[in-house]
């Protein structure tokens, strides 16, 4: 989709919020959420990261955990976009540069995300000398002490001619076409019944690849997608406490043509002031989980004066950047939506 | 601002079934089978209590019973505001694999769903089973649920067969606790039915093949057991 003049080819945006549960209990929110896109800080394309911390108590800096979740799948893919832009050749065509992506990746993401797991847990065991705060932390074996971060991930990266879904863990991906239908690039693994998954903590990096099938890096669903026909003018990205709070699959899958008819009908700006609240809503009827809820949406299907309203969201949405970007340099590229550090007494 | 319909169709709350599973044979008569049954009465307000505390989880309970043969005690999942505990009579042999195969039935898919939360079983008994129990509970482990359900088991008196018990717990992490007496019998009642529920309404994710994986949901300890306050007072 290319960006006309002025109009972004896609608009992406997000929301999370704390599980009602959550709120009862006084525990923190242990989703998160980035983005970055073309029109500011991914020159060729636009990415979405969701990502859901266990919160259980062998995972207690979850909440950190899926945050480099986050932070490390928006870097990476914001490479290999770049990376597959570079790469295609006559000698290494687009199918060969797709075999690469599906097979490396994952590998890279889970390398990268233990790495910065590793990185944060050093820094706390230098901390922990003078304190008892992390008592045993040196003593756990590495799974273990990944699994002290233990989260899941879910991502998209789209450009003009592809996109790339991934995951791993629990969480929904959805696409929605023009005319409302939904599809999953995923099939729901069987075994997160219950609450179990599958997580960045446990994943090995053995490598498994099926060719002409979404390939798998141990429990990593990765699937490479050329545009042949029209792109989805909508994919949806959720962690699990959005679907479990409706009474079955249908129900929750209603939400793809429900946000295309909204969107085609009044705009990114009424859905930006109504999804808290929607959210918010959801938790309490439903699963009392965290919800988060990220939006990939074809400019074109937007009313046409979404050009302009929606400018002026973003430029909005400007000034609290530049704050976060004085304060953490490396922020300047990346919004990541976690509430603020809750204080309990 | 403008208010929009919130997009979606039905929201629930995510179904908790409480399956009690109770020995009625022969042996249960008298001060053992009346115990249970004042045990699980005692409990329902405090069950009632828990889930009003959970709201994000619907508690749907149901027995089922097992002597000579097996039956549905209250098969009906219902809510625990609205369930009732009809007592039991204990008369016939053990047949515990029977009464694994009716659990094992309703944890299918359907009728279960794949967004209800970990299912608590609670197996009551006080001897060794009749009939080919080892089969039947294969069958119930297969069932996905059956797996990922929190599976307890109380021993009524000395004579229980503990290796039964532990092999339906299936965790190395618990052990089937054994009711002495009435006060304790009880107790385990109210623990099963107040402490392991509230931890089953809202389990924190597990990651699969942990390194520490155990129990599919952390539950506290149980209470200690009251001592006997003389010999007359043990089964």
């Amino acid at each position: 989709m290319q960006a006309q003049e002025n109009k972004p080819g896609w608009y992406v945006w997000g929301v999370t919020v704390m599980g009602a549960s959550h709120q009862r209990a006084g525990t923190k929110n242990q989703d998160a959420i980035g983005w970055k896109t073309q029109e500011k800080d991914c020159p060729d394309g636009y990415i979405l990261a969701v990502a859901d911390g266990h919160g259980s108590p062998r995972s207690p800096r979850s909440a950190d955990g899926s945050r480099f979740a986050v932070q490390v799948l928006l870097e990476l893919a914001h490479d290999y976009i770049k990376e597959v832009k570079e790469g295609i050749t006559l000698v290494n065509p687009f199918s060969l540069v797709k075999q690469q992506v599906e097979q490396k990746l994952p590998q890279d993401l889970i390398r990268l995300w233990q790495e910065r797991v590793e990185q944060d847990l050093s820094q706390l065991t230098v901390k922990s000398q003078s304190t008892s705060l992390e008592d045993g932390l040196e003593q756990n074996s590495p799974q273990a002490n990944y699994l002290l971060y233990g989260s899941t991930i879910l991502g998209v990266m789209l450009t003009s001619h592809y996109v790339v879904y991934i995951q791993l863990g629990d969480g929904d991906i959805l696409t929605v076409s023009e005319r409302g239908e939904v599809s999953r690039p995923f099939l729901r693994d069987p075994r997160l019944l219950a609450n179990q998954t599958t997580s960045l903590a446990t994943t090995s990096l053995t490598l498994n690849t099926l060719s002409g099938s979404p390939s798998y890096a141990s429990d990593v669903y990765i699937k490479f997608e050329f545009f042949q026909n029209d792109p989805p003018a909508l994919i949806l990205v959720s962690t699990d406490g959005y679907s479990n709070s409706y009474r079955d699959n249908k129900a929750f899958e209603q939400i793809g043509p429900d946000y295309l008819k909204l969107l085609k009908a009044v705009g990114l700006a009424a859905i930006k002031e109504n999804l808290e609240g929607w959210l918010n809503e959801t938790s309490q009827t439903g699963s009392g989980d965290d919800i988060t809820l990220g939006l990939m949406i074809r400019a074109d299907i937007l009313p046409a004066s979404e050009g302009e309203a929606t400018a002026i969201m973003i430029a909005n949405e400007v000034e609290p950047e530049k704050a976060l970007a004085q304060s953490e340099p490396t922020a300047q590229e990346v919004l990541i939506q976690t509430p603020p550090e809750e204080t309990v007494e | 601002m403008v208010t929009l319909r919130r997009p979606g169709g039905e929201m629930a709350t995510r179904p908790l079934h409480f399956i009690w599973i109770a020995d009625c044979s022969g042996s249960m008569a008298g001060e053992k089978i009346k115990t249970l049954n004042f045990g699980i009465q005692e409990a329902l307000p405090e069950m009632r209590r828990v889930a009003d505390d959970n709201p994000f989880a619907e508690v749907l309970v149901r027995a089922v019973k097992f002597s000579s043969g097996a039956q549905w005690h209250v098969g009906q999942p219902t809510k625990v505001q609205d369930f009732k505990w009809p007592d039991l009579q204990a008369n016939g042999v053990t047949d515990l694999g029977r009464a694994f195969r009716l659990v094992a039935d309703q944890l299918k898919m359907p009728p279960m769903t794949d967004r209800a939360l970990p299912p608590v079983l609670v197996l009551f008994s006080d001897g060794q089973p009749t009939d080919d129990y080892k089969s039947s509970l294969k069958a119930l482990m297969d069932e996905p649920w059956g797996k990922k359900a929190v599976r307890l088991s109380i021993a009524v008196g000395d004579d229980a067969d503990l290796a039964v018990l532990q092999e339906f717990i299936g965790h190395s992490e618990l052990q089937p606790l054994v009711a002495k007496n009435a006060p304790q019998l009880v107790d385990y009642i109210k623990w099963a039915s107040t402490a392991v529920l509230q931890a089953a309404s809202a389990p924190p994710s597990q990651a699969t093949d942990s390194p520490q994986s155990g129990l599919n949901v952390p539950l506290p300890p149980p209470p200690v057991a009251t001592a006997p306050s003389s010999a007359d007072d043990v089964w």
